[in-house]
């Protein structure tokens, strides 16, 4: 890759990130809404301790993903203190947020070279279920981590000693640079599984080349003897014709 | 060669098992998580009192007041405070994320030790400039688009820091691969 094909990269990668913004603050929310019960389904497998309820809320003019949990089990805090079932608990994050792995990994995925537009759509296929996977990783941890923070507020207000879930090591993770790692392997992902396929397709290309090459020679050997005979046929016709 | 056999072999792609792949997103990923693990070895006093006072928040504090001279903005702890606007820089503000990244992935490539030396000490200086710019545009946004913080805080800044980190990455190895070449070193790829 010479300087003018770098060059091209860079112009492409950054126009790509623009426009996928661009979209992100267009069509954010309607995409984000419609994201919601696949996140509550995520919610309700990682936690029984509390049913719950997302919504897309405005707060102060930023849209929202608000959660409520409704606690369904008492939740000791001391051993006089108990949150008991029913009483519920809010969070809420930006629902730009929930963007920003989306962005870096269709921004990567747009920008890398392919040899053919075939490709570009192979990879952007496999980029569906894998920007799934990596949100799947990060909002509903997030919401849910949110949730776990705050109980623990609670408790350690209340005096008693919070224990440490590993949801919440997770959302600091995530937080620090675990929402662009995620994209980031998920692209290169992408684009291996993309030369895998590939790879495959070539192998059943060459299969299929090496099977017509032999029927080639089959039918070949076939002619030859049918020419041999022919013209065996014929020889015999001529001296019996002179004779 | 039949015509068949030829239009296949140049347009497909050469064959790749994958597995360099899989050792970089391996060892890349690997060596993330051993960072993230030791920042949050560094106590939360020693990186606000020192670390971003001295290394972020004061710089900062420089230039906008060197630029901007009526800002008159004050380095108080990891707060960069003035008349008009208050930011506080907190774990996760200094870049480390990106930062880490961008190491992570140097390291992480099939390169001489030498290309990643200077490859580490370049990212090191690009993410602390991006960074110092970010707080910086960050303060002015609080003073004067105060509505603009959350956009740009937690969508544009972290997006373009990770695509700008992205570009450097791919300049770099492309320069680390070429120069290997014609050195006539060998490569494992």
């Amino acid at each position: 890759m010479g300087n003018h094909d770098l060059l091209k990269l860079s112009f492409r990668l950054l126009v790509a990130w623009l426009a996928l913004s661009l979209i992100g603050i267009m069509i954010g929310e309607q995409l984000i809404t419609l994201l919601l019960p696949f996140f509550s389904d995520i919610i309700n497998a990682m936690s029984s301790r509390y049913s719950h309820a997302l919504s897309l809320t405005n707060l102060n003019g930023r849209a929202m993903i608000e959660i409520t949990a409704r606690l369904t089990q008492a939740i000791r805090a001391t051993n006089t203190l108990a949150l008991t079932p029913g009483e519920t608990v809010t969070a809420a994050i930006d629902v730009w947020h929930v963007l920003v792995p989306l962005v870096i990994l269709f921004s990567l995925l747009i920008a890398l070279p392919t040899r053919r537009a075939r490709e570009s759509l192979q990879r952007l296929l496999l980029a569906m279920p894998v920007a799934l996977i990596i949100l799947a990783f990060n909002t509903p941890a997030l919401l849910a981590g949110h949730i776990e923070m705050q109980l623990s507020r609670f408790i350690q207000n209340v005096g008693g000693i919070p224990n440490d879930p590993f949801l919440i090591r997770w959302v600091v993770f995530m937080e620090m640079g675990g929402r662009w790692l995620l994209p980031i392997v998920g692209a290169a992902s992408c684009v291996m599984m993309s030369k895998g396929i590939d790879n495959l397709r070539r192998e059943f290309h060459n299969i299929g080349n090496k099977t017509n090459n032999t029927d080639k020679r089959k039918k070949t050997r076939k002619e030859k003897k049918r020419e041999k005979k022919d013209n065996l046929k014929n020889r015999m016709a001529g001296r019996s014709n002179y004779q | 060669m039949t015509k068949q056999e030829l239009s296949t072999d140049d347009t497909l792609p050469t064959r790749d098992n994958g597995m360099p792949t899989i050792r970089f997103l391996l060892i890349f990923s690997g060596a993330y998580i051993i960072f993230h693990i030791l920042y949050f070895m560094v106590p939360n006093d020693v990186l606000g009192d020192i670390v971003y006072h001295k290394g972020i928040v004061s710089i900062a504090v420089n230039i906008i007041n060197y630029c901007a001279p009526l800002e008159a903005t004050q380095a108080i702890a990891n707060k960069l405070v003035s008349t008009k606007a208050s930011l506080e820089v907190v774990r996760g503000c200094d870049g480390a994320g990106a930062t880490f990244l961008l190491i992570a992935a140097i390291l992480a490539f099939s390169a001489p030790w030498k290309d990643k030396l200077t490859g580490v000490v370049i990212s090191l200086a690009l993410m602390l400039i991006i960074n110092q710019a970010r707080i910086i545009g960050l303060y002015f946004i609080v003073a004067y688009k105060r509505d603009w913080f959350q956009l740009v805080h937690t969508y544009l800044a972290p997006t373009f820091i990770i695509i700008i980190s992205c570009l450097f990455f791919m300049w770099w190895a492309v320069r680390s691969r070429s120069s290997g070449v014609t050195n006539g070193q060998p490569r494992s790829a």
